[in-house]
C-alpha cells in the first residue's frame, strides 16, 4: 500500500507540472490549452532522436515552437473576437495534429530513456532515483512559478490580466501578450514534464491526449486558479491512478481516477475554482 | 499639454451614442461633464480612454491619439478612473495595485511618487497588505485615483467617482481631487451629482443623448437651479 502511494506520489509530481501551465492560462485568459499533452509527447519524441543532452534541449525547443503555433491561433483568435471555448477546441486540434505527426515520423515506437538501471532501497521500498528527481524538479518549479507570480512585476501583470482585462488595458498592460506567454510557458513546462516521462515510465503517440487529461483533472480538483494547488491536484491524481493500479483490474483500473475527478467537483469538498477576494 | 477634443463619436457597435462632441481643457483645469442617466458620459470618457469605439480627433499637447489602443494611450497620458472602480484589480493588494501604476515610471522616480501618494492617500499605507476588493467603497475610490495618478498621466479622467459614497466621504474626494490641481493634471469628471461636481469644476459642459448642449464656469454649478435645469433635460443653458 505505501509502496502504491509513493509510487503515485512520484508520477502524480509530474501530472503537477502538466497541471501548472492549464491553471496560469485559465487564471491569465479563461481558456485552456489542451494541447500541454501534445508539447510533452513532441519533446519527449525529438529528445530521443538527438544524443545526449543536446536532445534535451531540442525536446524542449520542439514543445516551444508548438506552443508558438498555439500562441498564433490564440492570438488570430482573439482579435477575431473568438475565445474561450473555440482556442480550447483549436488547441484540441493542435494536440492531434501533433500526435499524427509523432506517428508519422516516428511510428508507433515508445519513447523511453531510463536514466537509471538500479533502484535505490529505503525502508524496504525500490524507488526509482529518476522519480525522486521528477518530484524536485515538479517543486521546484511550482516554487518558481509562486514567486513569479507573487514577487516580480510580470507576475502582477498576469493576475492582474487574469482579474480584469479591461483595467488591464487601461493600466498599459499588454494582455494578449501576457497570454501569449503564458501559452508559452505552458510549452516549456509541457515539455520538461515530457522529458522526465521520457527518462522514467516513457510514453508513445497515444500518451498525448491521456496526458492532457490527467494535467487538466490535476488542476480542476482543488481549484484550477492557484498553482500550488496543481502540484497537489497532480500528487492526488498520481495516488489514486497507483492505487488503482495496484488493487483493481481491467477497464476499472482506468475508471477510478475519472470517477475520483466527477467525484470531487460534484461534491466540491476539496476546493473551488471560483475566485475569492471580492468583498461581499 | 492642453487636451483638445474635436468632432468626436462614440458607439457600441451601430449604435452611436456621443455625436460631434467637442471641446477643449486646459493644463491645470477641471472640467465637469455634467448629465443625467443615459446621457452618454461613460461612454464620452470611454471614447477618450480608447475602450469605447469611436471617430474625431483627440490631442494631448499637440499628439493626436485617434487610432491608438486603450494601452497606447495609457502609455501616452491619459488615465481613467472608471465608474465602479473597474480599473482595480480586486484580488491583489492594495500595494500590488500601486505597484501596477508605478510600474510605467522611470525606475528613478517610483520611489518618491510611491512615497507622495502614500502621503496623499495614507488611509492606502495602513491597508498597503489588504486585498483591494476588501476594501469599502471610498477607500476603493481613494485607491483607484491613486493608481490612474501614480503613473504620472497629463488628463485624468474620472467616472462618476463620487457614486455609492457618503457625504462624509464625499468631502475626503473633493480634498484629494482638489489636491490634484497642485500637480498641474487636466481633470475630466463625468457627474450627474452637481453639488459634488460645482466643489470641484473651473468650467462644465452639459451632455444630453450624446451632444453637448451647454456650457458654463463652474462657479454656474453653485446656482442649484440651473444645475438642476440642465439635469432634467430643460433647454440648453448656453
Amino acid at each position: 500500500m505505501i509502496e502504491y502511494v509513493i509510487r503515485g506520489l512520484i508520477n502524480g509530481a509530474v501530472y503537477g507540472i502538466l497541471a501548472l501551465p492549464m491553471s496560469l492560462l485559465f487564471a491569465t485568459a479563461g481558456t485552456v490549452d489542451f494541447a500541454i499533452g501534445a508539447y510533452a509527447l513532441i519533446a519527449a519524441a525529438v529528445a530521443t532522436s538527438v544524443a545526449g543532452t543536446l536532445g534535451l534541449v531540442a525536446g524542449v525547443l520542439s514543445a516551444l515552437l508548438a506552443s508558438a503555433v498555439m500562441a498564433g491561433i490564440f492570438a488570430l483568435l482573439k482579435r477575431s473576437g473568438e475565445e474561450g471555448i473555440r482556442v480550447a477546441l483549436a488547441s484540441f486540434g493542435l494536440s492531434v495534429a501533433i500526435a499524427s505527426i509523432v506517428l508519422l515520423i516516428w511510428g508507433t515506437q515508445p519513447f523511453v530513456r531510463p536514466t537509471f538501471s538500479r533502484m535505490l532501497e529505503i525502508g524496504g521500498l525500490r524507488i526509482n532515483p529518476q522519480g525522486l528527481i521528477n518530484v524536485a524538479i515538479s517543486v521546484g518549479l511550482v516554487a518558481l512559478t509562486y514567486y513569479l507570480l507573487r514577487a516580480t512585476s510580470l507576475g502582477r501583470m498576469m493576475r492582474a490580466a487574469a482579474a480584469n482585462p479591461v483595467g488591464a488595458e487601461l493600466a498599459a498592460i499588454p494582455v494578449l501578450g501576457v497570454q501569449c506567454g503564458t501559452i508559452l510557458a505552458g510549452g516549456l513546462l509541457g515539455g520538461l514534464a515530457g522529458l522526465l516521462i521520457l527518462h522514467s515510465a516513457g510514453l508513445d503517440f497515444t500518451a498525448s491526449l491521456s496526458l492532457t487529461f490527467i494535467g487538466f483533472a490535476a488542476a480542476i480538483i482543488f481549484g484550477i486558479q492557484t498553482p500550488l494547488r496543481s502540484l497537489f491536484g497532480g500528487l492526488a491524481m498520481g495516488v489514486v491512478e497507483a492505487l488503482s493500479a495496484g488493487f483493481t483490474s481491467g477497464m476499472v483500473t482506468s475508471m477510478i481516477p475519472s470517477a475520483f475527478m466527477l467525484v470531487v467537483l460534484m461534491t466540491g469538498l476539496l476546493g473551488s475554482n471560483r475566485f475569492a477576494g471580492d468583498r461581499p | 499639454m492642453a487636451l483638445h477634443v474635436e468632432h468626436l463619436s462614440a458607439r457600441y457597435g451601430r449604435i452611436e451614442v456621443c455625436r460631434d462632441v467637442s471641446f477643449t481643457a486646459a493644463d491645470g483645469e477641471f472640467l465637469v461633464v455634467l448629465g443625467p442617466n443615459g446621457a452618454g458620459k461613460s461612454t464620452l470618457l470611454g471614447a477618450l480612454a480608447g475602450t469605447v469605439a469611436g471617430g474625431g480627433d483627440i490631442g494631448i499637447a499637440g499628439r493626436m491619439l485617434q487610432r491608438t489602443s486603450a494601452r497606447q494611450r495609457a502609455r501616452m497620458g491619459l488615465a481613467l478612473v472608471p465608474e465602479g472602480r473597474r480599473n482595480l484589480f480586486s484580488p491583489l493588494t492594495v500595494e500590488e495595485n500601486l505597484q501596477l501604476g508605478l510600474r510605467l515610471l522611470p525606475a528613478a522616480e517610483r520611489a518618491a511618487m510611491q512615497a507622495s501618494l502614500h502621503s496623499m492617500f495614507p488611509i492606502l499605507s495602513e491597508r498597503a497588505r489588504q486585498t483591494a476588493g476588501l476594501l469599502s467603497g471610498g477607500e476603493q475610490q481613494m485607491l483607484a485615483i491613486a493608481v490612474a495618478i501614480a503613473r504620472r498621466p497629463s488628463v485624468l479622467l474620472l467616472d462618476e467617482p463620487s457614486q455609492g459614497l457618503a457625504p462624509v466621504i464625499l468631502d475626503r474626494l473633493v480634498e484629494v481631487i482638489s489636491a490634484l490641481r497642485a500637480i498641474g493634471l487636466i481633470v475630466v469628471l463625468a457627474e450627474q451629482n452637481h453639488r459634488f461636481a460645482a466643489r470641484l469644476a473651473d468650467r462644465y459642459v452639459v451632455l444630453q443623448g450624446g451632444d453637448i448642449v451647454g456650457s458654463g464656469p463652474g462657479a454656474e454649478l453653485a446656482d442649484q437651479e440651473r444645475a438642476a435645469d440642465a439635469l432634467l433635460s430643460r433647454p440648453p443653458l448656453h
